[in-house]
């Protein structure tokens, strides 16, 4: 009998024992103007330490070739905005693809050509002052997406007052890239989050990520339970400024030129981090019907949070929360 | 010998349900307990919420913990977002000062707030 004890006592040890993967965390705040963390269950600090670097790496790359607003010196993006582009990187061609086909998507609301209308506003939101409006519709005349021409290798642009802006779309297609790139050499679980976008492969040992929700109003509305997929949201509180007591966020409206007013926000979960970013922000730009069509193309769920503070989700997204 | 075997069982349940005790009294981080302090990335300090403290990070801002609520009281940074940051007790939330590379953020069951 002592001996069936023994061995029941030891196997309850044993398998409290079992080398567990541990839990490690990093941040950073180089890339996308913003701030990153990678959280990753592995076996060693070190090993750790090699998939930091690797997603660290890869989002520099990455930044370096999006980034228009010139903080990591000549991007590629600020060249094709300046008419200096002679050497297309795959991944800015794979991108203004991309953002042609979430105009199409999202009606014209989601545009990547109102770069010249955007970088008004974000001076403005640097300087908290607001744009002259005789001066945002003189730049919305330059914001036809169809004067971006694209020849299967290079980009140029027709018009050399437009620019592109890769705001909406840019950071999610980087959190995927950099999870790829993670997965080619790490087979366990890892969450990143790059600014509010966060990509999942696998869960935690103890169960799912769980991902909270803000509250525009304050608080933590909700929150959900994700294993592999990807969840962001696109908010009037992230950001923004304020003049003469009224807030001005960032996600602009391409019909009235300013701050879109249909949501306070807008989350969205789907498989993939290079679509659950445009098409939270599409979602934003859009009512409730047309938001409900473009979910369906991609079975991806969503959450709306309206201005008078009502929520709105769709049945799938409700599974999550649970 | 029965006597003994009653025993035996009595002990391996007893150990069962204190295992079990022990589990569920873990806390289960729905309430956040500690903050974490990072600054340029790396873990700077980890308070107790519970316990109201104002500590200097760095040079770059002040995190003042009072009434199980933590916020940035004073900054040097240029926009002083941090600063008009409410104050965060959740587990998961989290308030960001990108110019100062500093992040404050209440550990628990959360992983992420967006």
């Amino acid at each position: 009998m002592k001996r069936l004890i023994a061995a029941i006592l030891a196997a309850v040890f044993l398998c409290g024992c079992r080398a567990a993967p541990k839990r490690f965390s990093s941040q950073f705040f180089d890339v996308f103007d913003t701030v990153t963390e990678l959280t990753v269950y592995c076996e060693s600090q070190d090993e750790f330490y090699r998939i930091l670097r690797i997603c660290h790496d890869e989002l520099i790359r990455l930044n370096e070739i999006f980034d228009i607003y010139g903080d990591s010196g000549e991007s590629a993006a600020a060249a094709l905005n300046s008419g200096a582009l002679s050497d297309c990187p795959a991944e800015l061609y794979e991108l203004v693809e991309s953002g042609i086909e979430w105009y199409d998507l999202s009606g014209g609301k989601l545009n990547i050509a109102m770069g010249s209308v955007l970088s008004l506003w974000h001076d403005c939101r640097e300087k908290g002052v607001l744009p002259d409006s005789g001066e945002l519709s003189a730049r919305a005349g330059h914001c036809d997406i169809k004067n971006i021409v694209l020849d299967g290798e290079t980009v140029a642009l027709g018009d050399p007052e437009m620019s592109l802006d890769f705001g909406a779309i840019a950071k999610g297609y980087a959190a995927e890239k950099a999870a790829e790139l993670i997965e080619e050499t790490f087979s366990g679980s890892f969450a990143l989050n790059v600014g509010g976008n966060v990509v999942t492969r696998g869960g935690k040992p103890s169960g799912k990520w769980e991902i909270g929700i803000e509250d525009p109003n304050g608080g933590i509305l909700t929150t959900v339970k994700v294993a592999g997929e990807c969840v962001v949201t696109s908010g009037d509180y992230q950001r923004y400024f304020e003049y003469d007591g009224k807030r001005y966020h960032h996600i602009i409206d391409p019909e009235t030129l300013y701050p879109a007013e249909n949501w306070r926000s807008v989350t969205v979960i789907a498989g993939d981090s290079s679509v659950a970013d445009p098409l939270s922000t599409a979602l934003f730009l859009l009512d409730e019907s047309d938001g409900r069509e473009l979910l369906k193309k991609f079975g991806a769920e969503a959450l709306w949070v309206a201005p008078d503070g009502g929520v709105i989700r769709t049945e799938g997204f409700s599974e999550y929360e649970k | 010998m029965k006597n003994k075997l009653l025993t035996d069982a009595a002990l391996i349940a007893g150990l069962l349900l204190l295992s079990a005790a022990v589990f569920f009294a873990l806390p289960k981080g729905g309430e956040g307990r500690e903050v974490c302090v990072t600054l340029d990335g790396e873990e700077f300090a980890t308070l107790n919420l519970y316990d109201d403290a104002v500590v200097d990070i760095g040079g770059r801002c002040t995190l003042t913990v009072k009434n199980g609520e933590a916020s940035v009281t004073e900054a040097v940074c240029r926009d002083g977002i941090c600063l008009r940051h409410r104050p965060i007790k959740r587990a998961g939330e989290s308030i960001v000062c990108l110019p100062s590379r500093v992040t404050v953020k209440i550990t628990g069951g959360t992983d992420f707030v967006i």
